[in-house]
């Protein structure tokens, strides 16, 4: 029974994405509580799930009972499991803020649609995570492109259009990019199946060097550009400027982060990284992960739209993640998943944090942030956790990657890279501390004001307050996670 | 987030018929000397010299069963930095009540806290307890109190009590006092998590602690340039905190173990990288400490604070610096047991404690040279804590450069923390009194207050012989000490220019002098230009800096106490050499004739030196606003990212003058080098963001060709 | 367009090529085609007649309520039977191991469950262009 846990996880999204315009005459809060039940649900099988396979060591699902090599396979391991657990945890939380956040800029009747476009968008992620297949990758990626840029360009604002025509565009060259990179492997292996597709790999690669190389550099880009690594990041920063805050949150914390797995799969699983190494990818990739850290904080300096500043923000983190993968050691992916998960959630908090301020008073530049803390306490002070994380302080759990991402560059002997990091680090503190400053201490009334806790609903203020609990647990005690994730690193190596 | 209303407190004056034991003032004081006699008991007790009493006290088996339970207590550590965070919580509490019970609130803490560090004391003298907690932070915390970080914990319990109480008086005059009072109990938390630290991620997880909480009270005033005070600051610390996070991460790699042990033998066998180490660690322990050529935070931090805070930034949390580099290099790069003098395990240190005291001599020099240039007296303060920090660093580089014969400089450094921590906090005290009642900073607009504050002149004069070097008086024995340091380090090396670096601190220690008769003369003695009205009547701020006087005294007095009680047993736990040791620290006289004549041509130069300064106008030198290091820094980066803007693009560049302009300032004093490349980001941004959104097509066919070309060239090599 | 001879040309050929459409649902196992391409033949039935009516006739003919429950219906059919599969025998989509009628292949019924799941893509498909044509050609109005 347990072993049917995915293909019922993602029937259960698929099925809720269908009724949801069946409620459409009745009290929209019926529609959520529905969506939270079934997210629960998911939720509690994916545990158990994870503990099985924990226990109990991967398993492989054959729709149809097929063979592998004409057949679709999910292959469930700690992998797959643990990061749509973690994915799964983030949605839920994200949820119950959008749940409250019903008037910003999208239309009344309007906002059913954003809920089935969400669970069709959780549809494609557990889809992506859990496949073995690559041609059923690349279906659900195009899944996930349209209904990530509907989320986003769920607003009906002329802005909107550019960035949404960009957004797509720039998305279908890479889904396309990648879609050409698995042609060219079929080519060569004659399936599709990632395990045949890798072994087959392994036996050819002297005989069609030219074939796997070429396959190998479209996939990157491919997914580089979906990825917003950093110089396809482009459609990044406009997509975040105007879309709503959940879906800002969702984009910025889970999908990128999901291309970014997808990478992580086809780099160690597919080629492995013995290939990768002898074509000196991994070179090309330091080198593209420390000039995204740096061009990331730079661009961001200069920005007045608080979430614009969030987008290049987030490439610059991507850039961390980047640079953990190449290094190609265990410590290097321990550190890269540790900042998925650490950048997902200070992302997720920041965004909501916004969100809530523009919620209440209705600001998003920069320069209006002054004073905002006596108005938001507890708002600005996830706020400050939050961006305090991005910059690398203890206590938060932006320290430990960051720790352990130095740590592993000098097991690696790439001990310069440390001063890219800290660097990165320093161009983050150039850009929060201004907002934090302004908004703690800048206060536009004169004289003291009174305690008192915001009056925004408290769906929103129970996500925020979680996840910045969330930040400084992980701050505190990395322990456990760090082991886990060491054990899929060894796997994946 | 705890922003109250200010509520109206007791301000004193209104309150009429009140009681003699419920004074505020007179019940301060009270716990102020009990405080001390308690403490002053307690440390002779064990060391032996109240042998009656400690013997009826032990005989009492409830008394002497709380006491062992206390002493061996293994996370006494984490009791004793709770405990100021304790008294945050209660005072927010209490607070809706009056400031008088939070105030009194806080003074009480405080004063438990010194009473539960004393309890430290008798496993300080044996090396103290380790205390672990693992898996904390990925790497896990450890605590540890040997006999040096118990003489830190000592004054800055002692100090931040009595500042705790100078402050409750000078707090009623500013606003938001709760706020300052929780960033206060923060910053206290952290300055003793730093102390009692046991590895180096413990320090630095409390330092930066630190760093952000005292920012808080350095930006209080919440006026212009409490701003950009704080900015500074701020960016300095985390620069600091970062170069000794590289630090943290690469002697994890290299020694695997970052507790206080001895570590040569694994770092000498990593090569070069333990001279990186160790200057990432001074950099980013000197940047708090006030260390040349990182110094510039202080002299803009310190008079923006109010004055409690200023008091302690500069008697603590600057000691902090020296004692991080004091902690690192003596643990890190010190053999095990005592190596002979000669022994090559030596050598590493000796190359470090070379360049750290020329380092300290540079601070020395340039902290009195701006000080003596000075109008504002927190400023000029400023400057000299920069000066002293200077001392102090030398005696530590002494302590490290002469290997194990260096435990004259140890000592004198350790002893000028002590009496630095004390002088200072009481001259900033002193200021703070003047700026109280007269509301005037500037000195030159000051003059003939001994009348009217003859409390605050008395204990002024006594503070500024102590920073002197007078002799009776506390300054006097840690300058001797490091005397005989610099002395040594030519005696036993040999090198000519340790002598050049004698000569330099005699000339210091001249100007340090000239300095304060500077102060005390136009502050207190002079005939004023116009005269001041004041009524000063006797309250906490009195009572604070009379016992601090009263401590300076005691040690002038006796400075084999300090020696005996704290100093020795910590030199006897480190490796250096057991004759050394005895031969001329233990028993030292510090008045002997050679020294008291030193110190007569010191006072005699100063006051030359003084006398023709005033005369000629010495004292006004402004240095040319282009010798700025930002502005060296800087500007030819703008003058060639504009000519070049204006090759590529003639007329059209968008690089106009207003902008440049600004960043080019002349008036440098208003934009500093972080603004400006914050400035110089954002017309990055705004040229080239928008011209690279749009050519995205052709990037993504770049890279594509660039990485398939890459591949296969790679692959066909 | 109030061409009678359009309007009377169309009637007639309607019923034709929505015939036409189910035929090549039906033999999606057979012959080429299938689910997909059927369907919008029968979608594209329906453009016609929206394009020769106008939007209100054709709205009465195929009302939004029709095309939700249309396109909804076709996913569930399909996960529904995929779900037998799951039940009857552990895997989701499994074809002949869950008692689907095998037939003789190169007849009708043959193929286990793909004709099934070839008339619910064929609805889905049908109905997602219409409504995508409803909504364009509302656009342009509004």
């Amino acid at each position: 029974m347990i072993i049917q846990i995915p293909v019922i996880s993602l029937v259960f999204f698929l099925l809720m994405a269908l009724i949801v315009p069946l409620f459409k005459r009745r009290n929209f809060a019926v529609t959520t509580t529905l969506g939270l039940i079934v997210l629960l649900i998911v939720w509690v099988l994916t545990v158990v799930l994870v503990r099985d396979v924990y226990l109990n060591g991967p398993f492989t699902y054959a729709f149809g009972n097929h063979e592998s090599f004409i057949g679709l396979e999910l292959l469930v391991n700690l992998f797959s499991a643990g990061f749509a657990l973690f994915m799964l945890s983030l949605i839920i939380i994200i949820y119950v803020y959008s749940t409250s956040d019903a008037t910003e800029g999208i239309a009344e009747k309007e906002y059913g649609r954003y809920y089935i476009l969400l669970f069709i968008l959780l549809f494609a992620m557990f889809g992506i995570l859990y496949t073995n297949d690559l041609f059923n990758t690349y279906v659900f990626m195009e899944i996930l492109s349209i209904t990530t840029v509907s989320i986003i360009s769920i607003k009906r604002k002329k802005e909107n259009y550019t960035a949404s025509f960009r957004y797509v565009m720039l998305n279908e060259v890479g889904s396309l990019s990648y879609l050409f990179g698995v042609a060219l492997l079929f080519m060569v292996t004659g399936h599709t199946n990632i395990d045949l597709v890798a072994a087959s790999i392994q036996s050819s690669f002297d005989d069609y060097t030219a074939n796997i190389v070429t396959a190998l550099g479209f996939m990157l880009t491919g997914i580089g550009i979906k990825a917003a690594i950093f110089p396809f990041h482009i459609w990044l920063p406009d997509a975040h400027s105007t879309a709503p805050t959940s879906s800002s949150a969702i984009l910025s914390g889970l999908v990128v982060k999901l291309y970014i797995l997808i990478m992580i799969k086809m780099l160690f699983r597919l080629f492995g990284f013995d290939i990768v190494s002898a074509m000196n990818i991994h070179i090309v990739l330091m080198m593209i992960g420390a000039f995204g850290m740096i061009m990331g904080s730079v661009f961001a300096i200069g920005q007045t739209d608080v979430k614009r500043m969030l987008g290049y923000s987030s490439i610059a983190q991507v850039g961390y993640i980047v640079l953990g993968i190449s290094l190609g050691t265990v410590l290097g992916l321990q550190a890269a998943f540790f900042h998925v998960l650490s950048h997902g959630l200070m992302k997720a908090a920041l965004f909501l944090s916004v969100g809530a301020v523009i919620y209440h008073k209705g600001v998003r530049k920069v320069k209006d942030f002054n004073g905002m803390a006596s108005e938001m306490p507890v708002v600005m002070t996830v706020f400050g956790l939050a961006a305090l994380g991005m910059i690398g302080i203890p206590l938060t759990s932006g320290f430990i990657s960051k720790l352990n991402l130095g740590l592993a560059s000098l097991d690696a002997n790439q001990g310069y890279l440390i001063i890219i990091i800290i660097v990165s680090g320093l161009l983050n503190a150039l850009y929060y501390l201004p907002i934090l400053i302004a908004a703690f201490l800048k206060s536009n009334k004169p004289g003291d004001l009174g305690l008192k806790v915001e009056p925004i609903p408290r769906l929103m203020m129970v996500p925020i307050v979680v996840l910045g609990l969330l930040i400084v647990y992980f701050g505190l005690f990395p322990n456990m996670i760090l082991s886990w994730f060491e054990e899929i690193a060894v796997v994946l190596l | 987030m705890i922003f109250r209303k200010n509520k109206v407190c007791d301000v004193p004056g209104l309150t009429k018929n009140v009681g003699f034991w419920s004074n505020f003032t007179v019940r301060s004081t009270l716990l102020v000397v009990l405080s001390m006699m308690i403490v002053g008991l307690f440390i002779a007790g064990v060391q032996g010299y109240l042998v009656g009493l400690s013997s009826f006290l032990t005989n009492i088996d409830v008394i002497y069963n709380v006491y062992v339970s206390l002493r061996d207590l293994s996370w006494m550590p984490l009791v004793i930095i709770s405990l100021p965070l304790f008294g945050v919580l209660l005072s927010w509490l209490v607070e809706k009540h009056s400031c008088n019970r939070r105030d009194m609130l806080v003074i009480l803490m405080t004063s438990f806290t010194i009473l539960m560090s004393l309890f430290l004391y008798p496993n300080a003298l044996e090396g103290g307890q380790t205390f672990n907690i693992p898996g904390v932070l990925g790497l896990g915390l450890s605590f540890r109190v040997d006999m040096l970080g118990f003489t830190m914990l000592m004054i800055t319990s002692v100090l931040w009590f009595l500042v705790m109480v100078y402050a409750h008086e000078y707090m009623l005059k500013e606003r938001h006092s709760s706020r300052f009072f929780v960033f206060m109990g923060i910053t206290y938390s952290s300055v003793l998590g730093t102390i009692m630290a046991g590895d180096l991620l413990t320090v630095f997880l409390f330092f930066e602690v630190m760093t952000f909480a005292s920012y808080m009270l350095v930006v209080h005033g919440q006026k212009d340039d409490s701003y950009h005070a704080g900015y500074n600051y701020i960016f300095m610390g985390i620069i600091g905190g970062f170069a000794i996070l590289i630090a943290v991460m690469l002697l994890y790699f290299t020694v695997g173990d970052l507790s206080f042990a001895s570590a040569i033998h694994a770092l000498n066998e990593a090569g070069n990288i333990k001279f990186v180490i160790i200057g990432l660690l001074i950099f980013g322990f000197g940047i708090k400490a006030g260390m040349a050529p990182v110094h510039v935070w202080l002299p803009r931090a310190h008079p923006v604070a109010p004055t409690p805070a200023s008091a302690l930034l500069s008697g603590i949390m600057i000691k902090l610096g020296a004692y991080g580099i004091l902690r690192v290099a003596t643990s890190y790069y010190f053999p095990q047991e005592g190596a002979d003098f000669s022994a090559p395990v030596w050598l590493t240190s000796n190359a470090v404690g070379s360049s750290v005291i020329w380092l300290g001599i540079i601070t020395m020099t340039i902290g009195v040279f701006f000080a003596l240039q000075q109008s504002n007296i927190k400023r000029m303060l400023a400057y000299h804590s920069i000066s002293q920090m200077g001392y102090i660093m030398m005696g530590i580089g002494v302590a490290l450069y002469l290997g194990s014969y260096g435990a004259m400089g140890y000592a004198g450094a350790l002893y000028h923390i002590i009496n630095h921590a004390l002088f200072k906090s009481l001259l900033f005290m002193v200021a703070g009194v003047v700026i109280y009642h007269t509301g005037e900073a500037n000195m030159y607009k000051l003059g003939g207050l001994w009348k009217k504050l003859p409390l605050s002149a008395t204990v002024c004069l006594i503070a500024a012989l102590g920073i002197s070097g007078i002799p009776l008086f506390n300054g006097f024995v840690s300058k001797t000490i490091l005397h005989h340091g610099i002395v040594e380090a030519y005696e036993y090396h040999g090198q000519m220019s340790m002598v050049f670096a004698e000569r330099i601190f005699i000339v210091i220690s001249a100007g340090t002098v000239a300095s304060f008769i500077k102060l005390f003369y136009f502050v207190f003695l002079r005939k004023p230009d116009q005269p001041h009205q004041l009524n000063p009547e006797y309250n906490n701020l009195d009572t604070a800096m009379a016992m601090v006087a009263l401590l300076i005294i005691f040690i002038g007095l006796n400075p084999n106490f300090i020696l005996n009680a704290f100093i020795i047993p910590q030199l006897n736990m480190m490796p250096y050499s057991p004759t050394f040791v005895d031969t001329y620290i233990v028993g030292m006289s510090v008045f002997t004739y050679d020294d008291l004549t030193i110190m007569i041509w010191i006072v005699l130069l100063g006051g030359l030196i003084f006398y023709f300064g005033n005369k000629f106008h010495l004292f006004h030198i402004k240095l040319p606003y282009w010798l700025n290091l930002e502005y060296l820094v800087f500007y030819p980066v703008n003058v060639l990212i504009r000519k070049s803007c204006h090759l590529m693009y003639g007329d059209q560049c968008k690089y106009n003058a207003v902008t440049l302009q600004k960043l080019a300032l002349k008036d440098n004093k208003d934009i500093g080098f972080l603004d400006r490349f914050v400035l110089m980001a954002s017309i990055f941004n705004n040229r080239y963001e928008k011209r690279i959104i749009k050519s995205d097509a052709f990037i993504y066919t770049i890279f594509i060709t660039g990485i398939l070309t890459f591949m296969l060239v790679m692959r066909l090599l | 367009m109030n061409d009678i001879i359009i309007k009377t040309v169309v009637r007639l050929i309607i019923p034709f090529v929505q015939i036409y459409g189910i035929y090549i649902i039906l033999h999606g196992h057979i012959s080429p085609g299938g689910g997909f391409a059927g369907g919008a033949l029968i979608g594209t039935s329906l453009v016609l007649y929206t394009l020769v009516f106008g939007i209100e006739k054709s709205k009465e003919k195929f009302s939004e309520r029709v095309s939700e429950f249309a396109e909804s219906g076709g996913i569930i059919l399909y996960i529904a039977i995929g779900l037998i599969g799951l039940f009857v025998s552990g895997s989701f989509l499994t074809n002949i191991d869950s008692g689907f009628p095998v037939g003789h292949p190169g007849t009708v019924i043959s193929g286990g469950m793909i004709p099934l799941l070839m008339i619910g893509i064929g609805i889905k498909v049908a109905s997602t262009i219409i409504t995508l044509f409803h909504a364009l050609i509302e656009e342009e109005e509004a």
